[in-house]
């Protein structure tokens, strides 16, 4: 295998130099900490020889030799002695695996910059260029001499925009990275033996549609029942497919996600028009539905703090005190721009994030480690203008009694002592996405929207598991802490090293975290038990 | 403002980058909105956790006799009641921009913003004073589109 220490000798790797972007200027270097994650894409084993692609042509007239995934994964993956000399290079480097994939021949790296930069000997600057920020290099890979000849690639130093996204949405063929609802429910924990059956889960929508035939191809896809989804008009509101794409992907999105972790679950549809009006009727339609009694509520839309009248966001919070007073909880995304929330610069919140009565939800990077679990970091892709979590502190909203022991800082901008956002967090980031179906296609979706109502789901599955609805569920998380929850401790939501930072406890980008649902179940059994 | 008036706390609408006004609305656009009725007097959200599912509902809906002067008040300016439902303390009203304006004190306006034209109003909203208790917000005058996905 040979020696690969750090300092064996390296050479470039062919194909891989870089030249500036052009109009790009370079700006300041990466900051050293600053957590990038990497794919190694190896060469294919050489044992068996790839036959000519005409072979696998499409025939109606002779037998075509599909390999299955396993055999092909076996004649034409990764050599194993490949990949050990990968994870050996990242080890000396101090580099995490964060994936393994023999296969599809990829190794996924992550660690902070100053040690990618060496491990690849690369200088990462960040840019500022016509089609946004990015982290770029120039000059090829080095790699270590036994190394270099299996490797095809190395992906992801140099993040320059090669295409124009959609909005949040990341179109794929084949979502490598991208979790299906229910892989998210087991990789978070959630409480087996319970699927959120004789549970309820409205869902407000201000716009867009869904189509049955997409739920059910996509549930059928999945290998679980097509949940039962009713549609309530607000105000005249109706389920509009077709006639707004991304808002459909919206929609969809929240039935998908939730039914996918809680398919037990009535999901109920509350359609409304885009106005203060509107939002606030939903909300309080679905918590005085006394037909078909949501115990949650989960709300993927938000408008930034100070856009609002004063009036509308006090019809907003009376609304959700409603909700609580009758054992509703209220779930709501926090924001996909990060701690900017507006045009004009400075740091905002949304509502209904911020409002105290609502469970505010956050974003991360998730990313599967070797050993089975998720590897997390604040969700942050300003710099491929793919956005970042939500999260910071309100100008307007003061700091409920339950946050009191959270050390929240001041809003920055106003010293003002407001209302940390969010209270927790899940999975958000495009790149590591839902794998979805909207408008007759598969694809890629992340946002905070995504983690409303995968915590809509997982309080479905925890109120049948305790029998009756926690309902206002923020004091008693707080007071549960870190030992239900995957503690989320490095990034943050500002472009380059700007914005809120994630920290050890309660941290205004992902909250208390990510949940372990089965602790936070015996948590709460815990404490009903105590006040029983 | 009109001495028997009384200001909607909190209706003025806040400063919005990028917005430009372009004129009046067109007095035939039907315009609808939500009323919000106080909670019963005498009620607050706090008491409620010592309370049955029932008996909070209770606690936080409207008295019948605050939703029937809010009702009649729509329909003496000549608005039409869509809904009316005390437990979501909601009465909801159409009727043509400048009734509608009249109604509450203002009038409608065409806007042009960051997301499109909307309609809205300058400055507060106000009720007659012996609404003014009664009378929580009045959402809906303002079109501009609150939120995003």
């Amino acid at each position: 295998m040979g020696n690969l220490s750090a300092s064996s000798k390296k050479v470039a790797l062919l194909g891989s130099e870089r030249k500036p972007l052009e109009g790009a200027t370079r700006g300041a270097n990466v900051a050293d900490d600053e957590i990038i994650r990497a794919t190694v894409v190896l060469h294919r084993r050489t044992v068996s020889k790839l036959p000519a692609m005409e072979t696998f042509a499409f025939s109606h007239t002779r037998s075509v030799p599909y390999r299955s995934r396993s055999e092909f994964g076996t004649l034409h993956g990764a050599e194993p002695r490949d990949i050990e000399m990968v994870l050996e290079m990242a080890h000396e480097h101090g580099l995490t695996v964060a994936q393994v994939n023999a296969a599809a021949r990829t190794v996924v790296l992550t660690g902070p910059a100053a040690a990618m930069q060496q491990a690849f000997g690369s200088t990462l600057s960040w840019y500022d260029s016509p089609k946004g920020r990015f982290r770029g290099r120039t000059g090829p890979i080095l790699l270590p001499e036994a190394l270099q000849p299996r490797v095809m690639a190395v992906l992801g130093l140099d993040n320059r925009p090669v295409a124009k996204p959609h909005v949040r949405l990341t179109a794929r063929s084949e979502p490598a990275g991208s979790f299906t609802p229910p892989e998210l429910a087991q990789l978070y924990n959630f409480p087996s033996g319970v699927d959120g059956s004789g549970q309820t889960i409205g869902i407000i929508e201000l716009g867009g549609g869904y189509r049955t035939s997409d739920l059910k191809a996509y549930f059928k896809g999945l290998g679980l029942p097509v949940p039962s989804v009713t549609a309530v008009s607000v105000d005249g509101g109706q389920n509009s497919p077709g006639t707004d794409p991304g808002n459909d992907g919206e929609v969809m999105l929240d039935i998908e996600v939730s039914a996918g972790v809680a398919p037990g679950a009535h999901i109920v549809v509350y359609f409304a028009s885009n106005t203060d009006q509107g939002f606030h009727d939903a909300i309080s339609q679905a918590v005085h539905d006394t037909v078909n009694n949501p115990s949650v509520i989960s709300i993927s839309w938000g408008g930034v703090e100070d856009q609002w009248t004063p009036q509308a966001r006090d019809a907003m919070e009376a609304a959700v005190q409603d909700a609580a007073a009758v054992g509703v909880t209220v779930t709501a995304a926090a924001g996909d721009d990060g701690a900017t929330e507006t045009l004009s610069g400075g740091y905002y919140v949304e509502v209904p994030a911020c409002l105290p009565e609502v469970l505010g939800c956050g974003g991360t990077n998730a990313v599967r480690s070797a050993a089975g679990g998720l590897v997390e970091t604040v969700w942050n892709e300003l710099a491929k203008n793919e956005g970042a979590t939500g999260g910071g502190v309100s100008r307007i909203i003061p700091l409920p009694a339950y946050q009191a022991s959270a050390n929240v800082p001041l809003q920055p901008q106003t010293n003002f002592q407001g209302r940390g956002v969010p209270d927790v967090a899940g999975d958000a980031d495009p790149e590591t996405g839902y794998w979805v179906r909207v408008d007759g296609k598969n694809t890629v979706i992340g946002g905070t929207s995504a983690v409303a109502p995968l915590w809509a789901g997982l309080i479905a599955r925890i109120n049948q598991r305790l029998g009756k609805p926690v309902g206002f569920v923020n004091p008693v998380l707080y007071q549960i802490g870190s030992n239900a929850f995957n503690d989320i401790t490095q990034g943050n939501n500002g472009p380059g090293n700007t914005g809120y930072s994630a920290r050890a406890g309660w941290d205004p980008c992902t909250g208390l975290g990510t949940p372990n649902g089965a602790a936070l179940v015996n948590a709460l059994l815990g404490v009903t038990a105590a006040t029983a | 403002m009109d001495p028997d008036r009384l200001p909607v706390a909190g209706s003025a609408i806040p400063l919005r980058a990028g917005t430009t006004l372009l004129g009046d609305a067109d007095p035939a656009l039907i315009a609808d909105a939500t009323i919000l009725v106080r909670r019963r007097p005498g009620s607050a959200p706090g008491q409620v956790p010592s309370m049955t599912r029932e008996q909070a509902r209770e606690a936080l809906s409207a008295d019948p006799g605050d939703m029937a002067a809010v009702e009649r008040f729509a329909k003496d300016q000549g608005l039409t009641v869509l809904e009316s439902n005390a437990a979501e303390r909601k009465v909801r009203v159409s009727g043509p921009a400048g009734v509608m304006g009249r109604a509450f004190g203002t009038r409608l306006a065409r806007y042009d913003g960051p997301r499109g034209p909307f309609v809205s109003y300058e400055g507060e909203l106000s009720v007659p004073a012996a609404l003014g208790g009664v009378v929580d917000q009045v959402l809906g005058l303002d079109r501009s589109p609150i939120a995003h996905r």
